[in-house]
C-alpha cells in the first residue's frame, strides 16, 4: 500500500523521476500493436466524430502513449477528414481531461486516451478511449471464488480498472455459471459523454445540484453516490433518482451501478480488478464501510484490501485537526478540467473567510514541496482536484494538504468525523455552499461564542481562534482596531503617502511577528526614489554579464547527472 | 458541627496577616489525608470520632477504595488561637482568629504534578515524615520543590504510635529514629535551599516539628511540653524547648541540667526528651495497652484527662486512641505549629514576589504581590481546574496575589502562551462566581482579596489547564509552572462505536483540563494519544475519561513509549544536499551535544529566550563552546525549544538572513520528525559549514531552501553514527531483606538495573534505586508485588533519556525494533538510505 500512499509520482518529486525514468518502451511497444484498430479503437472514435459533426477534435495522451499518438492522429484524420490535433504534458494530472489546452486550439471534441478518473467535464463533450490490458478472465473468476465461494448469494459490486472494461462482459457470465447470484455489475462512460449545459456559465452551475445528468447518454439520469448513507442534512435528497419501480442507480468513483431497493451500498462487497492504483485507494476511502478485495491482473495477486485503509483514514483525520489549526489557508488549484471546480473554489473561499480565516488562491500546476514551499505564511493547503489527484499524502510537504472535503469537516461546526468520504466535487459543492451559508447566518450571534479558544487535538492545548477581518467588516471594524492594534506596521507608499497594515492582516501579521528577514531595505522612506534601471537578463543557471559562474555551473550539472 | 461560618471566613479574608496557605505533602502512605482528618476534626467539619479514618480531602470515590490521594484537594477553615499562643508569632498578627487554606496533596509520585499545582498557590508546607520508613524518594522531590518555590516547610513525623506498638522500640532508639529523620530532611533542605528563604531547616526545640499519629489523632511539638514544665521547672518556655531536645540530661539527684551523658559518678543519664516528653506517652501506652487499669486512672488523673462515661468502658488500642486524642490533640499541635512557623502571605509574597512574576519586577503588579495588596492590580494565578457537579464545566482554583477579585469584574485572562502587547491566549471575560473551596463543597462568596486561594466560575473555558488572570493591561504572565514529571507513557485510545467519537473528543478536552500533567493529542498517524506520568497515572486518567468525561466505552491499545533519535558522533564526512533547481548548495555536520547541556535545555536552564550573549557566556563557560558559535544559534528545535542546535559556522556567505527563516522551518520540521522512525530527534547539534546560493533570490526562495535543509539535516544524521535513546525511569523501592532476590529478579527480566541499595539505619528496611527503561515498565508493579509477596512497592519517575544499544542501521534487535515503529506510523519498513537525502558533489 506503501505506493499509494506516496502519492502520484508526478505530484510528490522534484522533476528528478522525470529526468531518471527509464521508459519501458517494451510494453508500450506491444500495447500499440493494433494502433489501427484494436487498442485506439479508432473505427469507433472516428464513427462518433462523423456522426457528431465534430470538426476540431483533441487528442489527448498521457506520457506513457505519446509514441503512438501520431499514428493515431494520422488515422483518425485519413478516415474522418477533420482537424486533429494532440495534447500532451497535461497542467494537472493526466487522468483528467485538459479542457483548456484543448479550449486553447478551439477544440469541440477531445478525445481521452488511457487510464482517466472519469470526472465529468463542464465545457466540452469527451471520448474516453481506455485501452485494452490482458487479462485472464478465468485466473481472475478464480481469485473471485476464493474470497466468495463460501456463500455465493452475497451481494458483490464489481469494479475495475477501465482498462479491463473490455472483458467485463464475458467475466460477468462466468461468474454467473459459477453460481452467483448477486454480482453486481459497474459500468463505465465509454460512450460519449456530454457536459449537461455546455452554455451554461459557472454561476447558474452551482444551483445544479447534479451537474452531471446527461442529456445524449441513452442511460437515463446519472446520479450522483450521495446516497443513503449521507446525512440527509448535508445532501440533496433529490440526488438519489429513481429510475423505475424497482431500481435505483447510483454511480462511485465515475462508476455507475444499479442497486436493487431492498439493498444499499453498504451491504455489498468490493471485489475490484486492477492493480493498485490512486483509483483502488480512492474506492477504499469512499468506501470504508464496504468490505473492499482486490485481484491484479498483471501479478494475479488477489487479497482483501484491509489495515491499510484504515492508516490512511486516520492519517486523514490528523490532516482534519491540522487543518482545524490553521490560520492561513492556500486552495491549490488542481485541475482546469473537472466540472464545478469553479463553485468548490468560491465555496471554499467564503467557507474560509466566515470561519475568520485567511484564504489565498494558488494556481501552481502540478503542486511539489518546491512550490508550496515558498508560501511559508500559509499553515495549510486545500488542492481542488480531480477525485485521484485531490488525496496528496504530504509527508514530503512542510504543510498538510487537505482536500475540500476534509476541509469543510475542519471548518463547518457540527460537521463530524465519521469515516465516511466524499471525494466527488460535485456533490461538495453543494454542501459547501450551504456550510458557507450556515456560517453567513450565524455570523451575528457567534460574535460572543466564537471567541471562545478550542481544544486542538494537534497540540492538546487550547488554541484562540484567529479572526482576520474579512473584507466586509473591514470598514466597521477598523477604525477601532487600528487604533489599539499594537504591533501595527506604518509604511509610506510614494503615491498614497501612509497606509497602515493592521496586525489584522494576515501577511502583516506574519511579516511583523514571524519572518525575521524583512528585506534589505528597512528604512522605509528614507531612500531616494531613483529611476528603475535594466535588471539582469538571462536564465537561472547563469545570467548574462556573470562571468565564470555560469560555466562552474555547468560543469558540476554535467557531472551530477 | 461546623463552628465557623462564611461570613467568619470571609472577614477573615480581609486580614492578610492572619491567613495560612499551606499544602501537606509527603511520601506516598506517610499519612498525609490522615493527619489532615485531624486539622479538619479540629474545625468541626467532621466528628472527632471519625478523624483519621474519614480521610475528608479523598473526595473521589476511587480515592477512598484504593487509600491513595488522587487529586489534591484544598479545604478553608476557620480557627481561634488562645491568647498566650499568639505571643509566639512572630510576624505581625490582627486578633485570635485564623483562616487555614490548606491542600492536601496525593503522595504517588504519578501524581505530583498536583503537587506542583498545590505548592505554587501556597505559602507554607506540612512534610509528613513517617517514623519507620524515615525520608523517601517522594519526600525528597516534594521539599525540593516546595523549596524551588520558595515555600517554607515544617515537619510532622507521623505514624509513631507504630514504632512504639509494633516495633517496640525503646526510648533512646525512638529518639535516634527521630533525630536521624529529622536530620535527612535537613540535609535535603540544605541542598535545595533558595538563600533569599532564610534559614529553614527544621529543628524539634524550635517548634517546627512535630510528632505524632495521624490515625489515632494525637500529635506535640516539643513548645507544648516546654509549656507545662516551664511552670513546674520556674524556667524561660524557650530555655526549656532547647532543653527538650538533644545532649541535654536531667539529673534527678542534683535536680541539676548537663549536657552530658553521665553524672559525676559515671552512672548514665537520661536524655530530657526521653525523661519529660516520651515517658508519659510510653507509660501511657504500657499502661494502658498491657490492660493496668489503676495505673491508668492515676495516670489520667495526673494528665487532668476527664474520660466521659461511654468512654470509661474502652479498653486497649480504642481507649488509647481516644486518652492520647485528649492528651496531645494532633489539630492543636499542628494549628499552632502552622499559624507560629508558616508564613502570611504578606510575610511570604515579599520573597516570594520574584520568582513568581515574569515581568519587570518595579511595575504595579510586581509591587501589588510584592505587598500583597488587596487594592492593586488584580494578579491570580489559576494552577488547576477542579471539576464542578454540572459536567464538563469546571473550577478555575488559584491564588489572589494582588488585588481583589470579585463576580462581575471584567477581567484579563492571560494563558500560558501569553506575549504581553500581543493578542495571543488572552481573553477579556468577567468572571461569573467566587467560590471558597470547602473540600467536598464549595461556598459562594461575594468577593475574595489578596492572599486567598479561590474558586472562580465562569472562565474555565478560556484556560486549559493554568493561566494568569489580571486586570491590569501591562501585566506580565505569573510563571509557569514546571512540573518534576512527564507525560512519557502513552496509550492510544479509541472509541468502541464509531459514533460516539465527538464525545471522546469532547472527553479528552475535559481530561486535559482536569490533570495538570496529562496530555492528549493525536498523533500524526491520526491516533488520539493520551499520555501520561506512569502507569498508575493512565490507569487513573482512562478510567476518568471512560466514565466521566466522554462517558463512552473505550478500547485502550498498548502501551507505547515516545523514543528520541540521536546521534553518537561527528558527522564522518560533510553532508551536501542540492535543492530541487540544484542552484543551491547547503552543507552541514552534525555532532553530538552534552547530555548535561541537553538536559539543562530540557528543563529550561538554557532557553530559547534567553539573552544571546548570556547564553553564549554559559555554553562557552560550561560546555566548552566556541564563543562565536554560541553567539550563532539559529534556533532550538523541535517546538523551537527542544534540545537540537542549528548553529551558524558559515564565513562569509552572501544572503545567508534571507534563508535563515527557510532552514529554521526545515530544521523544526527535521527534528520534529527524525529520519530514523519520524520521532524527535535530542541531543544533536547541526553546524551549516557552508552555503552555496543562487545570485538571483527567487531561485533561492523557502521552496527551494526548505527541503534541502531538512535533507542535508538527514543526511547530516545519518552519518554522524545515529542512535536511539529511550525514556527511562528511576525506580525506587523500600523492602524488607528477605525480598531483595526478587527484586533483582523482576529487574533483570526487564533490563532493569540496581544502582544503589542501603539499609535504612535502624530498620530492617533496604532502600534499592534502580534505572528500569520505560518500555519495559508496564506491569512492574504488579510483577514485583508478585515476586516479592507483596513486600516491595516502586516508586517509579522518569529520570533521563538512554541511549539502546545497536546501531538502528544494521540489522538487529535495534532496527528490528524501529521497523516496528515505522510500520506503527504506516511508513515503509526500512529507514531511507542516505543517498535519498545525500547530493555527490
Amino acid at each position: 500500500m506503501t505506493s499509494v500512499l506516496n502519492g502520484p509520482t508526478s505530484f510528490a518529486d522534484d522533476g528528478r523521476t522525470v529526468i531518471e525514468r527509464k521508459m519501458d518502451t517494451g510494453t508500450a511497444r506491444q500495447r500499440s500493436t493494433g494502433v489501427l484498430g484494436g487498442d485506439y479503437e479508432i473505427e469507433r472514435t472516428s464513427q462518433v466524430i462523423i456522426e457528431r459533426g465534430y470538426s476540431k477534435i483533441a487528442l489527448q495522451f498521457p506520457d506513457e502513449l505519446l509514441p503512438d499518438s501520431a499514428e493515431v492522429s494520422t488515422a483518425l484524420k485519413e478516415r474522418t477528414g477533420k482537424e486533429i490535433f494532440i495534447l500532451a504534458d497535461t497542467t494537472f494530472g493526466s487522468c483528467c481531461v485538459d479542457e483548456i489546452a484543448a479550449e486553447h486550439g478551439n477544440a469541440d471534441l477531445v478525445v481521452h486516451y488511457g487510464r482517466a478518473c472519469l470526472s465529468p467535464t463542464s465545457r466540452l463533450p469527451v471520448l474516453y478511449v481506455f485501452g485494452k490490458a490482458p487479462i485472464d478472465v478465468h485466473d481472475c473468476a478464480r481469485a473471485f471464488d476464493h474470497h466468495f465461494s463460501a456463500q455465493r448469494n452475497q451481494p458483490v459490486l464489481l469494479m475495475y480498472d477501465v482498462m479491463y472494461h473490455h472483458v467485463i462482459i464475458s467475466l460477468m457470465e462466468l461468474l454467473h455459471s459459477h453460481g452467483y447470484t448477486d454480482v453486481l455489475q459497474t459500468e463505465v462512460e465509454t460512450e460519449l459523454f456530454v457536459p449537461p449545459k455546455l452554455q451554461a456559465t459557472e454561476l447558474d452551475e452551482q444551483r445544479t445540484p447534479s451537474p452531471t445528468s446527461s442529456e445524449c447518454c441513452d442511460k437515463s439520469m446519472r446520479c450522483c453516490k450521495e446516497d443513503l448513507r449521507r446525512s440527509p442534512l448535508a445532501s440533496t435528497p433529490s440526488e438519489v433518482t429513481e429510475t423505475d419501480e424497482s431500481t435505483c442507480r447510483q454511480s462511485a468513483c465515475g462508476r455507475r451501478f444499479t442497486i436493487p431497493p431492498h439493498r444499499t451500498l453498504a451491504d455489498y462487497s468490493i471485489f475490484y480488478i486492477g492493480g493498485e492504483s490512486l483509483t483502488l485507494t480512492n474506492i477504499i476511502l469512499t468506501n470504508s464501510r464496504n468490505k473492499v478485495f482486490s485481484y491484479d491482473p498483471d501479478t494475479g495477486v488477489h487479497r482483501e484490501e484491509t489495515g491499510a485503509q484504515n492508516k490512511l483514514l486516520m492519517r486523514r483525520y490528523y490532516m482534519v485537526q491540522s487543518a482545524k489549526d490553521a490560520n492561513v489557508i492556500g486552495i491549490v488549484v488542481g485541475t482546469l478540467g473537472v466540472a464545478s471546480y469553479l463553485s468548490v473554489i468560491n465555496h471554499i473561499k467564503r467557507l474560509i473567510i466566515a470561519s475568520g480565516k485567511k484564504p489565498y488562491v494558488l494556481a501552481v500546476g502540478k503542486p511539489n514541496p518546491a512550490k508550496l514551499g515558498n508560501f511559508l505564511e500559509i499553515d495549510c493547503f486545500v488542492l481542488v482536484a480531480c477525485p485521484e489527484n485531490s488525496l496528496l499524502d504530504s509527508r514530503d510537504f512542510l504543510r498538510p494538504i487537505v482536500t475540500p472535503f476534509e476541509l469543510e469537516l475542519a471548518l463547518v461546526r457540527g460537521k463530524e468525523w465519521t469515516g465516511d468520504y466524499e471525494t466527488d466535487l460535485t456533490v461538495l459543492a453543494s454542501r459547501l455552499q450551504s456550510g458557507a451559508d450556515d456560517f453567513d447566518n450565524g455570523a451575528d450571534d457567534e460574535a460572543s461564542s466564537d471567541e471562545e479558544p478550542y481544544f486542538s487535538l494537534v497540540t492538546g492545548g487550547y488554541k484562540q481562534a484567529t479572526r482576520y477581518l474579512s473584507t466586509s467588516n473591514v470598514p466597521t471594524r477598523s477604525s477601532r482596531s487600528v487604533e489599539d492594534a499594537p504591533g501595527q506596521l506604518t509604511l509610506r507608499n510614494a503615491e498614497t503617502g501612509l497606509t497602515k497594515l493592521s496586525t489584522q492582516s494576515a501577511a502583516a501579521q506574519y511579516l511583523n511577528e514571524r519572518r525575521t528577514f524583512r528585506g534589505l531595505v528597512p528604512d522605509v522612506g528614507n531612500t531616494d526614489v531613483t529611476v528603475a534601471v535594466d535588471g539582469r537578463r538571462g536564465i537561472a543557471r547563469g545570467y548574462v554579464g556573470e562571468t565564470g559562474k555560469s560555466e562552474q555551473l555547468n560543469q558540476t550539472h554535467d557531472t551530477s547527472t | 458541627m461546623v463552628n465557623f461560618s462564611v461570613d467568619e471566613i470571609r472577614a477573615l479574608m480581609d486580614k492578610r496577616t492572619n491567613i495560612r496557605n499551606m499544602s501537606v505533602i509527603a511520601h506516598v502512605d506517610h499519612g498525609k489525608s490522615t493527619l489532615t482528618d485531624s486539622l479538619v476534626s479540629k474545625a468541626g467539619i467532621i466528628a472527632s470520632a471519625k478523624a483519621g479514618d474519614a480521610r475528608y480531602t479523598d473526595t473521589r470515590q476511587d480515592e477512598q477504595d484504593r487509600g491513595i490521594t488522587i487529586k489534591s484537594t484544598a479545604i478553608s477553615m476557620f480557627f481561634e488561637m488562645a491568647e498566650e499562643d499568639l505571643a509566639d508569632v512572630k510576624q505581625k498578627t490582627e486578633g485570635a482568629g485564623f483562616l487555614i487554606n490548606l491542600i492536601d496533596s496525593p503522595g504517588h509520585v504519578d501524581f505530583s504534578s498536583e503537587v506542583t499545582a498545590a505548592l505554587r498557590v501556597t505559602d507554607g508546607a506540612l512534610v509528613v515524615v513517617d517514623t519507620i520508613e524515615g525520608v523517601c524518594v517522594q519526600t525528597e522531590t516534594v521539599l525540593r520543590q516546595a523549596l524551588g518555590e520558595r515555600i517554607k516547610p515544617v515537619v510532622v513525623i507521623n505514624k509513631v504510635d507504630r514504632a512504639l506498638l509494633e516495633l517496640q522500640l525503646t526510648k533512646e532508639d525512638l529518639y535516634q529514629t527521630f533525630s536521624r529523620t529529622i536530620e535527612s530532611v535537613n540535609v535535603v533542605i540544605a541542598t535545595y535551599l533558595d538563600k533569599s528563604l532564610g534559614d529553614v531547616q527544621v529543628y524539634p526545640e524550635k517548634g517546627t516539628v512535630a510528632f505524632g499519629s495521624g490515625l489515632h489523632g494525637w500529635a506535640f511539638t516539643l513548645r507544648q511540653f516546654a509549656n507545662r514544665y516551664a511552670k513546674k521547672f520556674g524556667v524561660d518556655k524557650e530555655k526549656m524547648m532547647g532543653r527538650l531536645w538533644g545532649e541535654n540530661y536531667f539529673n534527678p539527684k542534683t535536680k541539676k541540667w548537663t549536657n552530658k551523658g553521665t553524672d559525676t559518678d559515671g552512672k548514665s543519664l537520661e536524655r530530657a526528651f526521653n525523661t519529660f516528653v516520651l515517658d508519659p506517652i510510653f507509660r501511657l501506652f504500657d499502661a494502658i495497652m498491657n490492660f493496668k487499669k489503676e495505673e491508668t486512672a492515676k495516670m489520667l488523673e495526673k494528665l487532668e484527662i476527664t474520660l466521659k462515661s461511654d468512654e470509661k468502658d474502652l479498653e486497649g488500642k480504642a481507649l488509647l486512641k481516644t486518652v492520647m486524642k485528649k492528651f496531645l490533640p494532633a489539630g492543636d499541635a499542628l494549628l499552632e505549629m502552622i499559624v507560629i512557623h508558616l508564613p502570611s502571605p504578606v510575610t511570604a509574597q515579599k520573597y516570594r514576589f520574584d520568582t513568581l512574576y515574569e515581568g519587570p519586577l518595579d511595575d504595579e503588579c510586581a509591587i501589588g504581590i510584592r505587598d500583597c495588596d488587596p487594592t492593586g492590580p488584580l494578579m491570580l494565578y489559576v494552577s488547576k481546574m477542579v471539576p464542578t457537579s454540572d459536567k464538563g464545566r469546571f473550577y478555575a482554583f488559584g491564588r489572589v496575589f494582588s488585588g481583589t477579585v470579585r463576580a462581575g469584574l471584567k477581567v484579563r485572562i492571560q494563558g500560558p502562551n501569553y506575549v504581553p502587547g500581543k493578542k495571543d491566549d488572552m481573553f477579556l471575560k468577567s468572571i461569573q462566581r467566587v467560590v471558597l473551596m470547602m473540600g467536598r463543597y464549595v461556598e459562594s462568596i461575594e468577593d475574595c482579596p489578596a492572599g486567598n486561594i479561590i474558586g472562580l466560575v465562569g472562565i474555565d473555558q478560556f484556560l486549559l489547564k493554568s493561566g494568569t488572570i489580571t486586570t491590569s493591561e501591562t501585566a506580565h504572565n505569573l510563571k509557569v509552572m514546571k512540573f518534576s514529571v512527564s507525560p512519557v507513557v502513552q496509550v492510544a485510545v479509541e472509541v468502541k462505536n464509531a459514533n460516539d467519537l465527538p464525545k471522546l473528543v469532547e472527553g479528552l478536552k475535559r481530561l486535559s483540563k482536569s490533570d495538570p500533567c496529562v496530555l492528549c493529542y493525536t498523533s500524526e498517524s491520526g491516533e488520539h494519544i493520551v499520555a501520561g506520568a506512569g502507569e498508575l497515572h493512565l490507569e487513573i486518567c482512562l478510567k476518568d475519561l471512560e466514565e466521566d468525561h466522554a462517558g463512552v466505552p473505550i478500547k485502550t491499545g498498548d502501551p507505547v513509549v515516545q523514543l528520541r533519535e540521536t546521534v553518537q558522533a561527528e558527522s564522518s564526512i560533510v553532508a551536501l544536499s542540492k535543492s530541487p533547481n540544484k542552484h543551491n548548495r547547503i552543507f552541514m555536520k552534525a555532532a553530538p551535544m552534552q547530555e548535561e547541556l541537553a538536559r539543562d535545555i530540557e528543563t529550561g536552564k538554557v532557553s530559547p529566550k534567553d539573552d544571546f550573549k548570556a547564553r553564549a557566556r554559559i555554553l562557552a563557560e560550561e560546555y566548552g563552546w566556541d564563543v562565536t558559535d554560541a553567539r550563532k544559534i539559529w534556533c532550538f528545535g523541535p517546538d523551537v525549544s527542544g534540545a537540537n542546535l542549528l548553529v551558524d559556522t558559515t564565513k562569509g556567505v552572501q544572503y545567508l538572513n534571507e534563508i535563515k527563516d527557510s532552514c529554521i522551518a526545515a530544521f523544526q520540521w527535521a527534528t520534529k520528525e527524525g529520519c530514523l522512525a519520524e520521532e524527535n530527534m535530542r541531543a544533536i547539534r547541526f553546524n551549516i559549514l557552508d552555503v552555496v546560493l543562487h545570485a538571483d533570490a527567487i531561485h533561492r526562495g523557502g521552496g527551494q531552501i526548505i527541503p534541502t535543509c531538512r535533507r542535508v539535516c538527514y543526511a547530516a544524521m545519518l552519518t554522524a553514527n545515529p542512535g536511539v535513546m529511550e525514556p527511562v525511569f528511576l525506580v525506587e523501592i523500600q523492602c524488607p531483606e528477605s525480598a531483595m532476590g526478587g527484586i533483582y529478579g523482576v529487574l533483570n527480566r526487564r533490563r532493569g538495573h540496581v544502582f544503589a541499595e542501603e539499609q535504612r539505619p535502624g530498620t530492617p528496611l533496604y532502600n534499592v534505586k534502580a534505572y528500569l527503561p520505560i518500555m519495559e515498565s508496564f506491569g512492574f508493579t504488579a510483577d514485583l508485588r508478585a515476586g516479592t509477596g507483596g513486600q516491595a512497592f516502586p516508586q517509579s519517575v522518569f529520570d533521563h533519556w538512554q541511549i539502546m544499544s545497536g546501531s538502528p542501521l544494521e540489522a538487529g534487535k535495534l532496527q528490528d525494533m524501529i521497523q516496528g515503529v515505522r510500520k506503527r506510523k504506516g511508513l515503509t519498513p526500512e529507514i531511507p538510505p542516505l543517498d535519498r537525502y545525500y547530493d555527490k558533489l
